[in-house]
């Protein structure tokens, strides 16, 4: 069965995080999934249009609704913070008139309407529920052989309650489960759904680097051979500024972190280079090793 | 000797009587300092404070109509008449304005009118009803520490300081830190509340333990009308932790309805608007009612009868009320179903015995305000008159006036007595079980009193003093926060509170309003419409009683049953 | 019968770990354990009041009304904190003081700090010309806002969980004050420098937006969407902090391109740093940084349209 889904991918996905939007094409493919990228589609704002303007947050994120809506199809995120705008922004609109009459109104210059027809999805929803447990398990060509693997949920997939109570993330373990059906060894740790303090690091780094930098003592303590997250802004603070929370905190970590679709990919078959691991701060060859994958990359597994 | 600490005005309690106190005193000049057992605004029974009664007094008439309520359903016309007259004004004209200037907003409606409740006497609320009390008396807290006013919280007064004739300051206990000192002080406000834990299940809260009543009554003040003590019926049962949320039968904001009682049958025994429509102060009724449920087996004091919400549509309740979460935490539907309640030791009509002109005792130097007073039952908006005008009279007197020294052997003494507690041993009487013991006694002696129960609670009051006190020994003696200690002191101040209050209502010999004994079972108000004095001098109980001038109101009856008069 | 009768399957007992540290004696925490008999609806204060009463042991816990008003009891209930009081008590118990505060004796712990900070921030109304009568001119709608904010009860809960609090000098004022505080910024009749005090006292911005606070917040206020996004929208207006100037950069970068760019919006923001230098050295031959879309390319082709519709917006309150 053919899925297509409107896909907004985020500023992460296709800048810093080039390799998460690449991978999660690459999984997706697999399912003959179709992942229709918006066009256009401006930005969530982040946590920034809301400290601006309620309305420009509502405007911003009504308009991606909105061309998702004109594709007809359900919209697929692959960021926690894009997630959480785009969902809360939804439900808003859906309950309340005067917003959404006001956001029509900002939309009708450009001929876009929100109606309220579509669900916000991320993609880790997409795996685990769409596609669900028995298809995964199916594809799965390179079980992950008890890698130590830590789950970090990052803070808008599951909280605030409110925007979740109806919704799958409500479930917090979701990823573990999904780490575990993918052979992997869940390591437990204070901080899995903790905060990495992203959201400052434009304002004072060093809370960031402290708050993240815990998080990553913690996992590592408890034996975690790398870090998995479905949000590409924890990914950053974890990957991209792993050298700068060393630095600041005089500890040495040298712990992988992985996108969801990366790790899913890896149990799929897919080659290092279709998930484009290469493009981390932090080498992932000691995971590649781990999976018996340490031939990678002239191997490349096949694609659906 | 230990610090001493000097003022003008000694405030002592963090209710909305000696907030009051403080802010007013320190508008006159006066130099400030205030202790609280607790903490300012978080202590107390101020914090419960549900919707404020907002009369219209603009003329003559009104005026009397709000009188009627104050002094017959309040205060079973025991009350100072004059008094709520000029409290009457101060509530319409300063009270509410005064904490809106601080923040609190009282709540209107889309269109700016004053959302109210209908009944017989209007009231407003700040918030939801049952929620106003912590709103009003966090902004009165913020106030006091922007104005950077001494305060000593979580630090218990131990004792009032005398010269022989005036009282001149008193000891404190740090007991965070375990540290004792002194405060002289020009003039001292005592302003501790009505609303004590010295019943099993009480309203009061968990450091309320009639220390203002024990020691005036230590230092030689006068007490009265002690024995006219509230019950609330309608108090929940379980969880045992949650005998203070009370279920209102006050109207709900925008309707004319109540909840109602229902007895262990499914019968309905009470509603407001059907049972005691004239009152806004359904208490007493309630629980006459309830006396009767169980004396016929009907319900019992704690449980076999329930409140319920359920004839009323639960928007309503649920938009007005705070309470409507009490059930839903319950996993119950306030639309559906009842929560069985008990009846807890609730509010003191009777107190210091005290002049309402400036709020001072017979004691020079030693003012009271608010529900300690004998003078009115209490409430968020007449002892924050009380504050008003003690603090006023107490910094007039303090600036025009000098400062007396302490006496350092009557601190010492205090001293030896506060730390004497702070003994360990393996055996003994832990403090917490003197204490269980004496709410025992007390909610033994109940609602339904006879001369026999006064006797019977007296010897048993006595024999803890006698047989319990002098084994009393802690777990720990740790300086800090160290439960047990605070248990000891609680102890001495509870048993001369309670011995008091079994004194008073020996010698009244009537009942009235929620004062019930079955051996004099009718309202005599030839003889009783009085204060009802005791006091102790040099070890002796002493009583008199004192008339109450009644120049608006006066009962219709001299004599009538108990069980048909409607306040 | 009465339908309201007690449950029949009544867990018979409570099992609770409870913290004992006494600073002035005690080098270190240590647990005592006690089993306390189940009673209907049990909540956790009735365990501790029962420890205390019946067991007649001395700990020191700290409630005052244990009827949801006073907000004193909040204690951390195997590891999460939570309203004595209010709460049920859980079968299995490790009850420990709030966490990130300074510990009087066992359960009871310091609230000195936020008092101290709350006093600073100009903590009731202030006014320009105040208002002599009442009642004053004011509707439910002018209020509406802090309607929620009105809840708080300052238990404090929202203060020990919130992980900017846990940095050593965060200069974070941390949830509760940022309720008291915005309750004051968003009351039409308060005429106070909020903005500064939010700004550059409370230091609004450095909220991490992860609502730990919401999360164990007793009494349910939407504490970043209520109070600390709308003040953070004030300080937006008064333009003064770090905080401030990002999120104006931010808007400027997705306007501009029609989309996010990160490096830009950096260099923007911080300008070029040492930190900055060593991050781009780090990120560019990754890829994660390319030099050329940052610096040469134009926006995205719609970035006008994007850019028209969000103005259409951006003033709107």
């Amino acid at each position: 069965m053919k899925r297509t889904y409107a896909y907004f991918p985020g500023c992460s996905a296709k800048g810093t995080c080039r390799e998460l939007d690449l991978s999660t094409h690459a999984v997706a493919a697999l399912f003959g999934i179709d992942l229709v990228e918006l066009e256009n589609p401006g930005c969530t704002g982040a946590r920034e249009f809301r400290a601006i303007s309620e309305q420009l947050h509502l405007t911003a994120n009504g308009r991606i609704l909105a061309l998702a809506e004109r594709q007809g199809c359900d919209l697929v995120a692959v960021c926690d913070t894009c997630l959480l705008n785009l969902m809360e922004t939804n439900q808003r609109l859906k309950a309340d008139a005067v917003a959404r009459d006001a956001v029509n109104r900002a939309l009708a210059q450009e001929g876009l309407t929100f109606e309220g027809k579509i669900e916000v999805k991320h993609f880790l929803w997409v795996l685990t529920e769409d596609i669900g447990e028995q298809q995964l398990r199916e594809r799965i060509v390179r079980p992950l052989r008890g890698l130590r693997v830590a789950p970090f949920y990052g803070c808008h997939i599951q909280r605030p309650a409110a925007a979740y109570a109806a919704g799958p993330a409500g479930d917090t373990p979701a990823l573990d489960r999904l780490c575990r059906l993918l052979g992997a060894e869940v390591v437990q740790y204070e901080g899995s759904n903790k905060c990495c303090g992203f959201h400052v690091v434009g304002v004072e780094e060093k809370i960031a680097l402290r708050m993240s930098g815990s998080h990553l003592t913690n996992a590592k303590s408890n034996g975690a051979q790398c870090i998995v997250t479905p949000c590409p802004l924890c990914h950053t603070v974890f990957d991209a500024y792993q050298p700068s929370i060393e630095r600041e905190l005089k500890s040495n970590y040298e712990v992988p972190v992985l996108h969801v679709s990366q790790l899913v990919g890896l149990a799929l078959g897919l080659s290092p280079e279709n998930l484009a691991l290469s493009r981390h701060v932090v080498a992932c060859e000691g995971i590649l090793a781990h999976i018996g994958d340490s031939r990678a990359p002239q191997t490349a597994a096949p694609m659906a | 000797m230990v610090d001493v600490i000097e003022t003008d005005v000694l405030v002592i309690g963090g209710g909305a009587a000696g907030t009051n106190a403080v802010l007013k005193a320190a508008d006159r000049g006066a130099k400030v300092t205030m202790v609280v057992k607790g903490l300012i605004g978080k202590s107390g029974c101020s914090i419960f404070a549900s919707h404020l009664p907002y009369h219209d007094v603009s003329t003559k008439e009104k005026d009397l109509d709000r009188l009627r309520y104050s002094v017959r359903y309040y205060n079973h016309y025991l009350t100072d008449q004059e008094y709520c007259i000029r409290m009457g004004a101060y509530m319409r004209n300063e009270f509410f304005g005064d904490l809106e200037r601080l923040g609190v907003y009282w709540r209107r409606d889309a269109q700016g009118r004053l959302m109210a409740i209908t009944s017989r006497v209007p009231a407003i609320v700040a918030h939801k009803q049952g929620a106003s009390g912590p709103i009003i008396m966090d902004k009165r807290r913020r106030e006091i520490f922007r104005r950077g006013i001494p305060v000593y919280e979580e630090c218990a007064v131990t004792s009032l300081l005398t010269d022989g004739e005036r009282v001149v300051g008193a000891t404190v206990l740090d007991y965070r830190r375990g540290k004792f000192f002194a405060i002289a002080a020009k003039s001292t406000i005592l302003a501790t509340g009505h609303s004590d834990y010295l019943a099993t299940r009480a309203t009061g809260t968990r450091e309320q333990s009639a220390d203002g009543i024990a020691m005036a009554l230590r230092v030689g003040a006068e007490l009265a009308n002690l024995e006219i003590q509230w019950w609330h019926a309608s108090d929940v049962l379980e969880p045992k932790a949650w005998m203070r949320f009370h279920l209102y039968p006050n109207p709900l904001m925008g309707t004319q309805e109540t909840s109602r009682l229902y007895n262990s049958q499914g019968e309905m025994f009470y509603e407001q608007k059907t049972h005691s429509s004239g009152s806004s102060a359904p208490y007493t009724e309630q629980i006459r009612r309830l006396s009767r449920e169980v004396l016929a087996g009907k319900a019992r004091w704690d449980g076999g009868y329930y409140s319920g919400y359920d004839h009323i549509p639960p928007e309503i309740t649920k938009a007005h009320q705070h309470q409507a979460k009490v059930w839903s935490k319950l996993g119950l539907d306030v639309g559906k179903d009842r929560i069985e309640c008990g009846i807890t030791w609730h509010m003191r009509q009777g107190g210091i015995n005290v002049d309402t002109e400036r709020m001072e005792t017979k004691l020079p130097g030693l003012y009271v305000a608010g529900g300690l007073g004998c003078h009115y039952l209490g409430g968020v908006g007449p002892v924050s008159y009380d504050g008003k005008v003690a603090g006023e009279a107490a910094a007039d007197a303090a600036v025009a006036g000098g400062r007396k020294p302490l006496s350092e052997q009557a601190v010492a003494a205090e001293e030896g007595r506060v730390f004497g507690f702070l003994r360990a041993s393996g055996d003994g009487v832990r403090p917490i079980q003197a204490k269980l013991r004496i709410r025992e006694i007390m909610w033994e002696l109940g609602y339904v009193k006879n001369e026999q129960k006064f006797n019977a609670a007296l010897d048993a009051l006595q024999a803890v003093r006698r047989e319990l006190v002098p084994q009393l020994s802690l777990q720990s003696t740790s300086r800090s926060w160290n439960t047990g200690w605070m248990d000891a002191l609680d102890v001495c101040s509870m048993l001369d509170a309670c011995e008091a209050t079994v004194r008073s209502g020996m010698n009244r010999k009537e009942s009235r309003g929620p004062f019930y004994r079955d051996d004099y079972p009718y309202v005599d108000n030839e003889n009783w419409m009085c204060r009802n004095i005791v006091s102790r001098v040099n070890g002796e109980w002493r009583s008199r009683t004192q008339p109450i001038p009644t120049p608006y109101l006066t009962p219709e009856k001299s004599r009538e049953p108990f069980f048909e008069a409607d306040y | 019968m009465s339908p309201f009768s007690k449950q029949t399957t009544e867990p018979d007992k409570v099992r609770v770990r409870l913290y004992r540290f006494d600073p002035a004696v005690d080098r270190t925490p240590r647990y005592e354990a006690y089993e306390v008999p189940h009673t209907p609806r049990m909540r956790i204060m009735d365990v501790l009041n029962y420890v205390h009463e019946n067991m007649a042991v001395d700990f020191g816990y700290r409630w005052l009304c244990s009827a949801k008003k006073c907000g004193t009891c909040a204690v951390n209930v195997n590891g999460s904190p939570k309203l004595a009081c209010w709460e049920e008590a859980e079968l299995e118990m490790t009850i420990e003081p709030l966490s990130g505060m300074q510990v009087i004796r066992d359960l009871v712990t310091s609230r000195d700090a936020f008092e101290a900070l709350l006093a600073t921030l100009s903590p009731t109304l202030v006014r320009k010309a105040e208002y002599r009568g009442f009642p004053e001119p004011l509707t439910a709608i002018q209020l509406a806002p802090t309607a929620h904010l009105r809840d708080c009860i300052q238990c404090l809960a929202c203060q020990s969980v919130c992980p900017v609090l846990k940095q050593p000098d965060s200069g974070f004022a941390g949830p509760a004050l940022l309720v008291a505080l915005s309750e004051l910024a968003q009351d039409p009749r308060d005429g106070g420098d909020r903005a500064r005090l939010a700004g550059e006292v409370a230091q609004v911005f450095k909220c991490v937006s992860c609502y730990e606070c919401e999360r164990v917040c007793p009494v349910d206020i939407p504490i970043v969407g209520e109070a600390i996004e709308p003040l953070k929208r004030l300080v937006y207006q008064a333009g003064v902090v770090p905080g401030a100037r990002h999120a104006r950069a931010f808007l400027d970068v997705v306007k501009a391109r029609g989309y996010l760019n990160a490096a830009v919006l950096a260099l923007k923001t911080k300008g070029l740093t040492l930190n900055a230098l060593r991050l781009a050295l780090r990120l560019v031959p990754r890829g994660k940084i390319d030099l050329g879309k940052a610096f040469l390319k134009r926006g995205a082709p719609g970035a006008k349209v994007i850019s028209k519709t969000y103005e259409s917006s951006e003033e709107v309150k």
